[in-house]
């Protein structure tokens, strides 16, 4: 799972308001090079929320994401470079994602986050 | 027994299984469950069942088949739910497109898709070449219905019920990036042996996506979503899955985006009620049918987009809807072609000539079967030239 899709990610459990972020528990991961395509990094950033991004960046070791970031530091290399390691190139194998709110764990194995609920919690 | 429409197998035998372990007896009294489970030990068998020796007179039950085949634990019954009351029998002849597609039984009828997606089913989807080949062209047709702008960006996509991830395989050659869901894990474990690129998630839609809203770009699902009409737990109510998926999937897309389901519905029943909840979601569109005149050929897309009708929300077109033929599927597809012009053709063709394969018996044989008799003792005549000579062709 790369942390694209954890930031897309929000809980499904029965009764939670705010399920956005996951917490990431990050256990092994492994960084895939991928090619750089600025036009999708710019059509995604709107939709990425930075702070989880960084947060979950952070959770795998990876802490050169600024803490604050808006639309006009796209056009620093630098930036696109490091925002597009963190979105694309790192891949959760191992570890869990938790529930916010009521701390459910949905377990990560072989990089696929398990996501099915139980009967009480739809 | 016909007359009461319904099956003779399930209503003949009086008493209760004397092992008491089959719920066939309940079930015949209660039809609301539609699912019957087998005692799970496969050594002793309910004793009903073993004793049902002829099939089912209607032809409606699957139990005859069932009873042969017990490493499959469900029964399902024939059931067609309409307005409250459950009749056992489907509709009568109801003329449907996919009668042809019977002869196979349908995946959704045999297991919930978390069993019936095992790793001998999953490994299909790696092996089989004709699979590989129909499930790249619907993927690729479904991303065409998809209606992307055509601006080289790629896009984030969902692939719900990516299984293999066959059908992402489509969307990682265009360029796009996509996240796939699915509640087989040996289905995602294949997947993983083939290198899908997008990321993968054991999830089930019936449950909702579970996603941020807005994020999403399009959506595309490969015979997927009938399996929502189908209640495999006691938990499960299909019309409530449903909402919960398409609620789900309605909120995640980004305003203008679209969906593109290819499913294959049991009956008229089950398309609306997709259809249905898809637009009580929100969405709006409608159904694409490729191949309409095709029995095999034949795919039916939910195109949907996120937002009300608009100008911009124009409904593409089917594929062969104007009598044009699938040339460019194989040649057996023309064949089953079932379009009118066969029907016409049918009336005026010729009667077959009666081909005459045998040439009558030879004077070999004749003097055979008459030494046969005179070992039994009858008086039979001698043999002369004259035994089993050619008549004249004037006689």
């Amino acid at each position: 799972m790369r942390l694209l899709t954890h930031n897309m990610l929000s809980s499904n459990v029965k009764g939670v308001v705010d399920g956005f972020p996951l917490r990431l528990e990050a256990e092994k991961w492994v960084e895939k090079e991928v090619e750089l395509n600025v036009d999708f990094l710019r059509h995604i950033f709107h939709k990425i929320e930075w702070k989880a991004l960084a947060g979950a960046a952070r959770a795998v070791g990876y802490g050169e994401l600024p803490d604050e970031a808006d639309a006009a530091m796209l056009d620093a290399e630098d930036f696109l470079r490091r925002f597009h390691h963190a979105l694309l190139e790192i891949h959760v194998e191992e570890g869990a994602l938790v529930c916010p709110d009521t701390g459910r764990r949905f377990p990560i194995n072989k990089g696929i986050p398990n996501m099915l609920l139980n009967e009480d919690e739809i | 027994m016909s007359t009461l429409g319904r099956c003779s197998l399930l209503y003949e035998p009086p008493t209760s299984c004397t092992l008491g372990r089959c719920s066939l007896r309940q079930c015949a009294a209660s039809f609301t469950n539609s699912w019957h489970r087998l005692p799970p030990q496969s050594a002793a068998h309910c004793s009903l069942l073993r004793e049902l020796s002829t099939p089912c007179a209607l032809g409606c039950c699957s139990l005859c088949q069932r009873a042969a085949f017990f490493a499959n634990r469900w029964h399902r019954l024939p059931t067609s739910r309409t307005a409250g009351t459950v009749s056992l029998l489907p509709e009568p002849l109801a003329p449907s497109p996919s009668s042809a597609r019977e002869a196979m039984p349908r995946p959704e009828l045999q297991a919930p898709p978390e069993i019936f997606y095992n790793e001998v089913e999953a490994r299909k989807y790696t092996t089989s070449s004709r699979i590989i080949e129909i499930q790249a062209k619907i993927s690729e047709r479904a991303l065409e219905l998809l209606a992307l702008p055509n601006d080289g960006i790629p896009r984030l996509l969902l692939d719900i019920g990516c299984g293999s991830g066959l059908s992402g395989e489509t969307l990682s050659e265009n360029g796009h990036h996509w996240i796939g869901y699915d509640i087989s894990s040996s289905m995602l474990d294949v997947a993983l042996e083939r290198e899908a690129e997008g990321d993968l998630l054991l999830a089930d839609m019936g449950q909702g996506l579970g996603l941020r809203p807005g994020v999403v770009d399009g959506a595309i699902s490969i015979s997927a979503v009938q399996w929502l009409c189908y209640a495999d737990k006691s938990s499960h109510e299909p019309r409530m899955r449903l909402k919960a998926f398409f609620g789900s999937l309605y909120r995640c897309l980004a305003r203008g985006a679209r969906a593109v389901l290819q499913l294959y519905a049991e009956n008229r029943d089950q398309n609306e009620m997709i259809s249905t909840y898809a637009m009580r979601a929100g969405f709006s569109g409608g159904v694409v049918v490729d191949w309409p005149h095709s029995s095999k050929a034949r795919k039916e897309y939910l195109v949907l987009t996120c937002g009300p009708p608009s100008a911009q929300t124009y409904q593409p077109k089917g594929k062969g809807e104007n009598g044009e033929l699938c040339s460019e599927d194989n040649e057996s597809d023309a064949d089953t072609d079932d379009s009118q012009m066969v029907d016409v053709y049918d009336r005026n063709r010729p009667r077959k000539k009666l081909k005459v394969k045998k040439k009558g018996k030879g004077r070999e044989w004749v003097l055979k079967k008459k030494e046969q008799m005179r070992n039994k003792g009858y008086n039979v005549p001698p043999d002369t030239q004259y035994t089993a000579r050619k008549r004249k062709a004037r006689f």
